[in-house]
C-alpha cells in the first residue's frame, strides 16, 4: 500500500538545503526511523524467489517519503543532492554499527530467513565504499558526486544528469569509470 | 592520488574503453610511452571495469535493508515517536519557511 508523502521530511530537507543546520539534526533520526520501518516491512514481505520485486519496494517507498515535484528545477536539483548526502550518512552509520557489533561479539541473532536473504544478495560493504568514495572525491569530485547521487540517492542516470547539468551519456561514462576505480580500490584494500 | 596524474589516467581510460577489448592494450601502451606505472594503473582499471558487473547497481538503501531490519541501529534512541513526529510536522508548517516554490 502506498504511504502518503511525508511533508515534514520534505520541509526539513528544504530547510537544510537553505543552510539551516538544525534541520539536519532533526532529519537524521526522522529519516532513519522511516527507513527502518520500510526495512521491516520489506523483510516481512520477503518470500523466496521474489527478491527483485521486494527489494524494489524499499527504494520506491523511500522515494515516496520525499516530494520534490513542487520545487522549481534549481531547488529540485539541490534537493536531490542533499537527500543523497543524507541517505549516505544514515546508511553508512547503520553499516558501521553492524561492523562494531560483529567486532564486539555482541551480534544479535539474525533470523534464518534474513540470513539466507543476505547471503543471496550480492552486497557492497558500505563502510569500505564510503571510505573509498571520500578518497575519490579528493581528486575527482564529479565522479564522487555521481556515485553519491546514483548509489546513495537512488537517482537514475537521467536524474543525475539533470542535477549535475551534464548529458546523460556523460553520467553513464563517468559512473562506469567511478565504479571501476571503487571496485579496484575496495578489492585491493585489506579487509 | 595526484589530480594531474588522475586526469592523465582518466583520459587514456576513456579512449581505451571506446575501443574493442582486443585493441586496448596497444592503445594504452602507446599512450603511456615508457611509463610502466601509468600503464599498470590503467590496465588495472580496465580489468576492474570488466569485472565490476553489477557492483553498485542496487541502490544503497536496498543493500542496507537486511541490516536496518535487524540491528537496533545507531540512531535508535533518537528515532522519532508518533508524538514527536507530529511536533516536527507542526514546527515545519509553522516556521514560515516552507517550500520555496509552489
Amino acid at each position: 500500500m502506498a504511504r502518503p508523502i511525508s511533508p515534514d521530511i520534505t520541509r526539513l530537507l528544504v530547510r537544510w538545503s537553505n543552510g539551516d543546520s538544525d534541520a539536519e539534526e532533526q532529519l537524521i533520526p526522522l529519516v532513519s526511523g522511516e527507513l527502518r520501518r520500510l526495512a521491516h516491512a520489506y523483510m516481512r514481505r520477503q518470500r523466496p524467489g521474489h527478491l527483485l520485486q521486494t527489494t524494489a519496494l524499499v527504494h520506491e517507498a523511500y522515494m515516496r517519503l520525499v516530494d520534490a515535484r513542487t520545487l522549481d528545477w534549481q531547488s529540485r536539483a539541490h534537493f536531490y543532492g542533499i537527500s543523497a548526502k543524507l541517505m549516505r550518512e544514515i546508511l553508512v552509520e547503520f553499516a558501521r554499527a553492524g561492523h562494531a557489533q560483529k567486532r564486539g561479539g555482541g551480534a544479535i541473532p539474525v533470523p534464518l530467513e534474513n540470513a539466507e536473504l543476505a547471503a543471496k544478495t550480492p552486497g557492497v560493504d558500505l563502510v569500505a565504499l564510503d571510505d573509498a568514495l571520500n578518497d575519490l572525491a579528493q581528486f575527482d569530485q564529479r565522479k564522487a558526486k555521481i556515485v553519491e547521487l546514483r548509489f546513495f540517492g537512488g537517482l537514475s542516470a537521467e536524474e543525475t544528469a539533470e542535477v549535475l547539468q551534464v548529458a546523460p551519456v556523460t553520467v553513464t561514462r563517468e559512473w562506469g569509470k567511478a565504479k571501476a576505480w571503487l571496485y579496484h580500490t575496495i578489492k585491493a584494500s585489506p579487509a | 592520488m595526484d589530480r594531474k596524474r588522475w586526469e592523465q589516467i582518466d583520459k587514456v581510460l576513456d579512449e581505451a574503453l571506446e575501443r574493442e577489448p582486443a585493441q586496448r592494450a596497444a592503445l594504452v601502451a602507446q599512450a603511456c610511452g615508457g611509463d610502466e606505472e601509468l600503464r599498470r594503473a590503467i590496465e588495472d582499471l580496465i580489468a576492474a571495469h570488466e569485472q565490476a558487473g553489477s557492483f553498485g547497481e542496487r541502490p544503497a538503501v536496498e543493500v542496507a535493508a537486511p541490516l536496518m531490519a535487524e540491528e537496533p541501529g545507531p540512531f535508535a534512541g533518537r528515532e522519532e515517536t508518533g508524538a514527536s513526529r507530529d511536533h516536527l510536522a507542526d514546527r515545519a508548517g509553522r516556521d514560515g519557511r516552507g517550500l520555496p516554490c509552489s
